[in-house]
């Protein structure tokens, strides 16, 4: 007996991410969930006449499901992107890469010239990582406007250079004693304010992008940027909406309506600034009683240092190649059982942020320790990032029935400068191990930590199957895998280390009828080509939602 | 023109016992500080207390604030500034591997002023954290922010370790002053108490001058009084006036100094000393150190 809501939908060909039916031409749909998928025929059997082929030249996939993100990703819509990686913005339009030092200033000037005099100008994601030219500074900025406090928000968050009309706004001038004001060798303020304590004189700016960050029209957009890079399912890991009653009211609200357009994962950040770690459990399960269809929350999140490329994350000997080692862990290893045991214990599953290999330890130690106070087998908890996991490592992890997530995407974004900088020449070719883990039978999924690099799994599937750098070194072919591997990482894999994969991650019976539409097939493309395939869209619940654009 | 809020960092490693000298301020002083925190449940403010409950800030009946660090120190701080009960103190209590200099850097926002860093360190835990490799970087770095160092838990550790450790923190930190305390003998000792508040019960081995009948000149001749101080000094906190008839509030951490604008009435200055050694380094105050 058929429904209003039944629909099939017919494609050029459909990859379900299920093994046991890895292809199909057909998905029949009732209630927002998958009723068969098959041919075309054996759809119909279940008597639906609703024959949807808006996709018929298009490819279905599984939806992708993307494990490892963040809203701040949807910051750009405010506030202008000024990367060196061209990006797609949450409306849709294309923001050409800022290669250079004069491209800024051209950039800045354009703005400054549609915005009131006296107004200030805030921009992000600015990385000269890549560059080669001058360190940016005051005088270049103010070479784009004199009249507009302008401040660019470097891509690692932890500097800010700003020009002359700013720093006369708030006052700093020579006479500053605070740290991380910077100069140049005469003494004069060069523009940079290099960590938080000196980006907060620049009060109002700062305050902007907090402000920003954590805005309901970020939160939006952040959901579009998503769906637009045909990511079904996402975790926003790491936020503190779990907090108090109203965030998690407003959470809620937010995700409800038909137009939300991906199915949210809240994952409650742990640690840090948290040390009452009753108290947030409380939180996170009085969340769990606003979770509906489109918002879950299976896991928490716990960061426990800092990054490769900016030398904080904690690596072991014989440590970084060049430059200086300022790892450091951002929760006292000792403490770190018991700040999770009371989410293991009340089986609620547990990512953890380690990109250094000492720090994966103490992970991996941890849940070693809390599986012997208590035999929640199925627990999952995932090491994320996991850039530089040892094959020892990964056995452990395997045995302790715990998963990966790794940081494919840095092959492309930082494997140069991983390779000449960080870690060298044989570390860089082992760092996120892919091959390796399917060799000793470690589970893993793929991220792009959004905005650290762009959304999207097509990205994330290129650079796994290829790790190939902007220099066109390719690092490590022996950590290659397969392109079908690389989707079921991005699909079923990162579904299961969420604790959803009975819900999401492949097309089959009874699961959400989730899909990502393609207009190529990432398996028969030439593999370096598989990042360019454009994206229509997505369908959630059944419901087709197309890009901005489309 | 609001006065400056003079600003305390609160650091040292997990268990050092931050939290319980926070408490302390909170429920001792007399007049109203804010305190920052990393999260209210661990301050565990008794109920009665509390007059108002946001969601980052609490007010207590007391007139103190506290407020959680959440997404955003910085946003923490404005919060406390832009408050209409503006305190003329403020602690903020750093994470258990936190550098304090980190935080301390924000002292130099506009609207605050350096009082002091203030670093405990946990006796019966020092060495092994100092020798955990992970952490030994992290460990020394928070006692070079220090202005003050105050190693609690010593009456539960033998004598010898109590050496151990104040010792090794000598050696990491040679020219700060060093004590001996429980978290909330500290938290008397820190919080800016009216001067007529007994500091210290007549057991501990601190020793409170209470002083009322200075004038000073000017600021200048203030300040010098305060740094000519004995070395033995670990704490001065005062209300005092100055010959024009304005008034300054006073502070001295460690070697550390600060003096700012007070609207209060002069009921002038305490001085807590540990009694100093006889083997010639001054620095080292503190019972039993020798």
């Amino acid at each position: 007996m058929t429904t209003d809501h039944d629909v099939i939908y017919t494609a050029r060909l459909i990859r379900t991410a299920n093994p046991s039916r890895p292809t199909a031409e057909a998905v029949a749909v009732r209630d927002g969930k998958v009723l068969a998928v098959g041919t075309l025929a054996e759809c119909t059997e279940w008597g639906i006449t609703n024959i949807d082929t808006r996709f018929a030249d298009k490819v279905l996939t599984a939806g992708f499901v993307e494990a490892h993100a963040h809203t701040m990703a949807g910051m750009y819509h405010a506030i202008p992107y000024v990367g060196w990686f061209a990006r797609r913005m949450p409306d849709g339009s294309r923001v050409d890469g800022v290669r250079s030092t004069a491209e800024l200033i051209e950039r800045l000037s354009r703005i400054a010239s549609g915005t009131p005099e006296g107004e200030s100008i805030v921009v992000a994601g600015f990385d000269p990582i890549y560059m080669d030219t001058e360190r940016l500074n005051r005088d270049h900025l103010d070479a784009a406007s004199t009249v507009h406090p302008i401040f660019v928000f470097h891509a690692n968050a932890h500097l800010a250079t700003v020009n002359s009309a700013l720093l006369s706004k708030h006052s700093i001038n020579e006479d500053s004693t605070a740290p991380g004001v910077g100069r140049f060798d005469d003494g004069r303020l060069n523009g940079e304010l290099r960590e938080p304590a000196a980006m907060a004189l620049a009060r109002d700016e700062f305050r902007f992008i907090g402000h920003t960050v954590g805005s309901t029209e970020t939160f939006f957009h952040f959901s579009a940027a998503m769906r637009d890079a045909g990511i079904t399912t996402v975790a926003d890991l790491g936020n503190l909406f779990h907090a108090n009653e109203q965030s998690r009211q407003r959470l809620h609200e937010m995700t409800v309506p038909h137009e939300f357009p991906i199915r949210f994962v809240s994952a409650s950040r742990l640690g840090g600034a948290t040390t009452d770690v009753d108290t947030a459990l409380e939180q996170v399960l009085a969340s769990r009683s606003h979770a509906h269809d489109k918002l879950h929350f299976p896991v928490v999140k716990l960061v426990l240092d800092g990054s490769i490329q900016g030398f904080t994350a904690m690596v072991s000997w014989p440590g970084y190649f060049t430059g200086e080692d300022h790892g450091l862990f951002l929760v006292p290893p000792d403490s770190v059982v018991d700040l999770l045991r009371p989410f293991h214990r009340a089986h609620i599953g547990i990512h953890c942020h380690c990109n250094g290999d000492l720090t994966s330890q103490v992970f991996i130690d941890a849940v070693e320790q809390l599986l012997s106070e208590h035999a929640w087998l199925d627990h999952r908890h995932t090491i994320t990032h996991a850039q530089l996991m040892t094959p020892a490592q990964m056995r452990k992890a395997r045995n302790l029935g715990m998963v990966a997530n790794f940081f494919v995407n840095h092959m492309w974004f930082w494997g140069d400068q991983h390779r000449h900088l960080t870690v060298g020449p044989d570390r860089a070719q082992h760092l996120n191990p892919c091959a390796t883990a399917d060799r000793i039978g470690l589970g893993y999924s793929i991220h792009t930590d959004a905005p650290v690099t762009p959304p999207g799994h097509l990205h994330t599937m290129w650079a796994a199957t290829q790790r190939r750098t902007p220099s066109g070194d390719v690092l490590g072919t022996s950590e290659r895998i397969s392109i079908d591997r690389a989707f079921h990482a991005a699909t079923i894999d990162a579904a299961y280390q969420l604790h959803m994969d009975h819900l999401v991650g492949s097309l089959e019976v009874g699961k959400f009828a989730d899909m990502t539409v393609l207009e190529k097939d990432p398996y028969e493309v030439d593999p370096d080509d598989v990042a360019d395939i454009a994206v229509w869209g997505t369908v959630l619940s059944g419901r087709p939602q197309p890009a901005n654009g489309s | 023109m609001n006065p400056d809020i003079v600003t305390h960092v609160i650091g040292g490693y997990l268990g050092a016992g931050k939290t319980s000298f926070v408490r302390s301020v909170l429920t001792t002083t007399t007049i109203p500080v804010a305190v920052i925190v990393n999260d209210f449940g661990s301050i565990n403010i008794d109920r009665a207390l509390l007059s108002r409950h946001g969601d980052n800030l609490v007010e207590m009946t007391n007139g103190c604030l506290c407020c959680a660090v959440g997404d955003s120190l910085a946003e923490a701080i404005f919060t406390i500034m832009d408050h209409p009960q503006r305190p003329s103190t403020l602690l903020i209590e750093t994470s258990g591997v936190a550098d304090p200099a980190a935080v301390n850097a924000f002292t130099h926002l506009p609207g605050l002023v350096d009082g002091g860093t203030v670093v405990l360190v946990d006796a019966a835990n020092a060495l092994a954290t100092h020798r955990d490799r992970r952490v030994t970087r992290t460990f020394e770095r928070q006692l070079r922010a220090a202005d003050l160092v105050a190693i609690t838990k010593t009456d539960i550790v033998e004598a010898n370790q109590a050496r151990a450790v104040v010792d090794l923190v000598a050696s990491i930190v040679e020219d700060t002053p060093i004590l001996k305390a429980h978290p909330e003998v500290l938290g008397r000792i820190v919080a800016p108490v009216a001067v007529t508040t007994p500091i210290v019960a007549s057991h501990d081995e601190f020793i409170a001058t209470h002083a009322t009948d200075f004038v000073f000149d000017d600021e200048q001749a203030l300040r010098a009084h305060l740094e000519a101080l004995p070395a033995s000094t670990v704490r001065v906190k005062g209300i005092v006036a100055l010959s024009d008839g304005s008034v300054r509030e006073v502070h001295r951490v460690g070697a550390l100094v600060s003096v700012t604008m007070s609207e209060l009435a002069p009921t002038g200055m305490i001085v807590i000393e540990a009694p100093s050694t006889t083997s010639g380094h001054p620095s080292r105050a503190g019972p039993g150190i020798d």
